[in-house]
């Protein structure tokens, strides 16, 4: 009986749907075909089966290599500071480690930057090496800075509010990471490793805004990706730090994390550009 | 059974490395893969990015094709499998621009489709979308590809009790979403 009356409810299902004409069949571009095959290996499945598992080894391990560098030292740095051991940071806040350290702290703000000149090579350095940053990230990621420079026009505040839980947790998750880290001596290069690899998001979310930018300009079509809006829009985004640099080096930093957030937030929110965000008069399917 | 043979043909020359008899078996299952993805992600530009992956994946893993299973099962299933993680994957649910100006024409479309089976259409899409990946799954491959039991079985390598359990509750969820959308006001038996 139960069977019977699976088979009454699939068999009325289906007329339902068959009524609706919800069952018609869609069909796809007749590029689908062409385009896999535009895309498909050259190699036969064996090998193509052979590399993939390979590449899939080597990625574990490197995942694996890299969580033990970070995992390893943090460890010791954590039984380190637990047991009271003294440690690299803790011999620098000694009395001759203090002094030493209040002199290059003079030295990288500003003793050593007095005259106008060099104060304005760092300047254009700053400016300069944005512009790079911005370029690099716009070459590699085409289509996603777009999609995340987008998604940021369509909704500034809320990529606004992302972006600032993303680098408060971000700047959390680095500091404890950083003082474990810096609590033994074989930690001490990958947290400068470390401390170099968090400016990346950094880069990119002065790119994402950059772009949101030049798309804004250019009104949602350019013809090129570095079309002349975005190259004024980078340009003007990279003063501010540019300038800061003129009074401090910590000024500086600052001044990127600030400008960084609303494009770390669109990023996060576009799902690092994959699924841009559209203005609500498209209405969400779900 | 010549259609059988014909197709292990392809395959075996495929394994070899034929791109020509691949793109033949992609010529005979793209309609239903991509009507699998379109059905389980519920747009069009996101079903043909997940056709072309569906079809990378097959031509990786078919040296590993069991030739005592058929070929359109196993298709079904990398397809299957593929999109629930996609799905598992999305986090939140945007449209793309091109969602935004892409419309599905309906293979049938003339003048005398009228705007209210159109949306009749549409709302039976919506009310599917509404199920849980694993019950869309169930739903779609046994009324969309007309799959029976065992077949489900083979590409979700689910227990046929499972599939019932799932292909009831699905019906009902699905039953459900129809009613909210308005397409009908008949109780379905459960």
């Amino acid at each position: 009986m139960s069977s019977i009356n699976h088979e009454h409810d699939d068999d009325a299902l289906h007329e339902l749907l068959l009524r609706s004409g919800a069952l018609e069949r869609h069909e796809p571009t007749s590029d689908l075909v062409a385009a896999t095959m535009r895309r498909l290996p050259h190699a036969p499945p064996r090998v193509v089966a052979r590399r993939a598992a390979i590449r899939q080894v080597l990625s574990r391990s490197v995942t694996l290599l890299a969580v033990a560098l970070l995992l390893v030292p943090a460890t010791i740095g954590a039984l380190n500071l637990i047991l009271g051991t003294e440690t690299p940071m803790g011999a620098l806040a000694g009395a001759a480690g203090q002094a030493n350290m209040r002199a290059a702290i003079l030295a990288a703000t500003g003793q050593r930057f007095d005259a106008s000149l060099i104060r304005g090579l760092v300047a254009i350095l700053v400016w300069l090496a944005q512009m790079a940053a911005v370029v690099l990230a716009i070459g590699f990621w085409s289509h996603r800075s777009a999609a995340a420079g987008m998604t940021l026009l369509a909704a500034p505040l809320r990529a606004l509010g992302t972006g600032l839980m993303a680098i408060s947790a971000l700047g959390v998750v680095v500091a404890m990471l950083l003082t474990l880290l810096t609590a033994t001596v074989i930690g001490l290069p990958i947290a400068a490793g470390v401390a170099l690899l968090v400016h990346v998001p950094i880069a990119l979310g002065i790119a994402v805004g950059a772009r949101a930018l030049g798309l804004r300009l250019s009104g949602h079509h350019p013809h090129h990706d570095f079309d002349r809006n975005l190259i004024a829009s980078a340009s003007a985004l990279a003063l501010p730090a540019a300038l800061a640099s003129l009074f401090s080096i910590p000024a500086v930093f600052l001044t990127l994390y600030l400008l960084a957030i609303p494009g770390i937030g669109a990023l996060v929110l576009s799902q690092g550009g994959m699924r841009p965000v559209v203005g609500s008069k498209s209405g969400v399917r779900g | 059974m010549v259609e059988h043979s014909d197709e292990y043909v392809l395959i075996k020359r495929s394994i070899d490395g034929d791109h020509a008899a691949f793109a033949q078996l992609m010529e005979r299952y793209a309609g239903a893969v991509f009507n699998l993805a379109y059905r389980m992600l519920g747009n069009a530009h996101e079903a043909e990015d997940a056709s072309q992956e569906i079809f990378l994946r097959a031509y990786t893993n078919l040296a590993r094709f069991d030739q005592e299973r058929k070929f359109s099962t196993w298709l079904l299933s990398i397809g299957s499998n593929y999109c629930i993680d996609r799905l598992r994957r999305r986090r939140f649910v945007w449209l793309t621009l091109d969602d935004a100006v892409l419309t599905m024409p309906s293979p049938a479309r003339g003048p005398e489709r009228s705007a209210i089976e159109r949306e009749e259409r549409d709302a039976v899409q919506r009310a599917l979308l509404r199920l849980p990946p694993a019950y869309r799954e169930i739903a779609v491959l046994r009324y969309w590809n007309d799959l029976s039991y065992e077949e489900i079985c083979q590409v979700t390598g689910l227990p046929e009790s499972t599939i019932k359990t799932r292909l009831h509750r699905a019906r009902r969820m699905l039953a459900d979403a129809l009613r909210a959308e308005g397409v009908t006001q008949e109780e379905i038996p459960s």
